[in-house]
């Protein structure tokens, strides 16, 4: 489970990053801010539900993405590495698998499942920051399908990651 | 991949082949290769290995191409394409540069696919091994 001080430490620490690199419209340029903060973008190509890596040593630091996954993928990947790069200090190696991964017969799979929502709340706080999205909103005259696209085509995410976004600040109603 | 001796009898077939095709006897064929009759039928035997230099020479003579007197990479257990998991690739584990890892980092290493790890080592940089 995510706590909702968690939610807020999460979306306090985007802030700030926003307002550091001087971002204020969408779509967030989540590899130019990955490089403001030291890290290196490297690609390759893989067929297969291997998405992204976040690899940091003492002297440098890189986020592997998947060079065949779609551009919104590809997107959510960098945020999501970038959340475990700001959250969570101690790790070294992560690698993002997609649903294929199974720690149920591990004593840390809380603990990793933890930090894996916490990075995917992070790069949904970081690509659709909730401060862009009230307002574009507010600009609206409501939200339905054709917004979601819309707003979706905006910030350069999925469709579905938008309808998901806008659910969760009670926008639109759970299908 | 075929023995030594197998390569050489089947190599030797189609030399003579080739040979008889071209309405040569061993003895002409032998005297346009500097060597012996007796050596030509070696060879055909597969009882005599020959150096790739030789195979050139007779294809020359022949007029054909070397690889005609050589058998066909897929009959002598050739595999001209291995999927990675045959190499068994691993992926390097980065403990060298990234320090002392985490069970839980290893892990997620070992787990990778050999598909996926040469992924990963191209994204670390690493040479597979």
């Amino acid at each position: 489970m995510i706590t909702p001080a968690a939610v807020r430490r999460i979306r306090e620490r985007v802030a700030a990053l926003l307002e550091d690199h001087g971002i204020d419209e969408p779509p967030v340029p989540v590899d130019k801010l990955a490089e403001n903060l030291g890290l290196e973008i490297r690609v390759a190509p893989l067929r297969g539900d291997l998405y992204g890596a976040l690899i940091r040593s003492d002297h440098e630091n890189y986020i592997g993405v998947n060079s065949l996954n779609h551009p919104n993928r590809r997107r959510f990947t960098i945020a999501h590495e970038l959340g475990h790069f700001v959250l969570h200090k101690g790790i070294k190696v992560h690698i993002d698998k997609g649903f294929r991964v199974n720690w149920r017969d591990d004593e840390s799979s809380q603990a990793v499942s933890d930090e894996e929502m916490e990075a995917n709340r992070f790069a949904a706080e970081l690509l659709m920051p909730i401060q862009f999205l009230t307002r574009d909103i507010d600009r609206l005259r409501g939200v339905g399908h054709e917004t979601v696209a819309l707003l979706a085509r905006k910030y350069k995410v999925s469709s579905q990651a938008m309808r998901i976004r806008l659910t969760g600040f009670g926008y639109m109603l759970p299908e | 991949m075929i023995s030594q001796d197998e390569f050489a009898r089947r190599l030797g077939r189609l030399v003579a082949e080739r040979r008889k095709e071209a309405g040569m006897s061993q003895k002409t064929f032998g005297e346009a290769l500097s060597l012996s009759r007796a050596s030509v039928a070696n060879i055909e035997s597969g009882r005599q290995a020959v150096s790739l230099y030789t195979v050139y020479c007779m294809a020359d003579i022949l007029k054909r191409e070397p690889a005609e007197l050589m058998p066909p990479a897929t009959e002598t257990g050739v595999h001209t394409k291995r999927s990675a998991k045959e190499f068994h690739v691993k992926p390097r584990l980065p403990g060298e540069h990234l320090g002392r890892l985490s069970f839980r980092e290893r892990r997620q290493l070992e787990g990778l696919s050999p598909k996926e790890s040469v992924w990963f080592n191209k994204i670390t940089k690493a040479r597979s091994e």
